[in-house]
């Protein structure tokens, strides 16, 4: 793979960059595509994620020292803003054993009440809170460094 | 810890982007470095330093405090 990439590692980050933006955009277009038609798209999907997650691997293999470091601090810091923030969802379940509103109306409106969709959705709550803490942390963290 | 990045640069008449090319790093990532706010690991001080043909003492010196409190 190394023989096919650009020389330089700030070509090749661009490139891995570029060609993840535009898998990115093929998922959203799958999810899009998905929400508005019947066609199944489970397995481009499925496809295009691998392929995310692959280019994500070789492109953090690209990242200087510097941008590397950013992504370490980020993942710490970030993530554990997003598992403070499922704490002050979980406090008022815990004390007064109900669903906050705001949450009640969300689930209502987003999610089928079956019990799998429940429990994919639980599942990928404190995933997703832990991303949107890292991309904010990273955001803050590289742009004051810009 | 402090540099002569900045200088050294005006110097060449190199932007940050001619030297981030050079070093294969960001021209954040060089930004970060010339300003102070990261200070670059042992290979990378190096590898700064055989670009502008100097020792590494030459470019990087420690803070006045950090030398005061030794």
């Amino acid at each position: 793979m190394t023989a096919i990439l650009p020389a330089s590692q700030n070509k090749r980050r661009a490139l891995l960059r570029n060609l993840m933006i535009v898998i990115g955009l093929g998922m959203a277009a799958c999810a899009v595509i998905a929400r508005m038609t019947d066609i199944d798209t489970h397995w481009p999907m499925l496809a295009l994620l691998v392929a995310f997650c692959a280019l994500a691997v070789a492109q953090f293999n690209t990242l200087d020292e510097v941008a590397k470091q950013a992504q370490y601090i980020a993942w710490y810091w970030g993530s554990m803003l997003g598992l403070a923030a499922i704490l002050l969802i979980q406090l008022p379940i815990a004390f007064a054993g109900q669903r906050p509103g705001f949450m009640q109306e969300a689930l209502m409106r987003w999610v089928d009440p079956d019990p799998m969709t429940s429990f994919l959705t639980g599942m990928m709550t404190t995933p997703l809170l832990m991303v949107i803490g890292f991309t904010l942390w990273w955001a803050a963290y590289w742009l004051r460094r810009r | 810890m402090r540099n002569r990045l900045k200088v050294l640069r005006a110097e060449r008449n190199w932007s940050q982007a001619d030297l981030a090319d050079k070093l294969d790093v960001s021209r954040q990532s060089v930004n970060a470095i010339e300003t102070g706010k990261y200070d670059p690991s042992l290979p990378l001080a190096f590898k700064i330093a055989a670009v502008f043909g100097l020792a590494i003492e030459q470019i990087f010196s420690a803070d006045e405090a950090a030398q005061a409190a030794e």
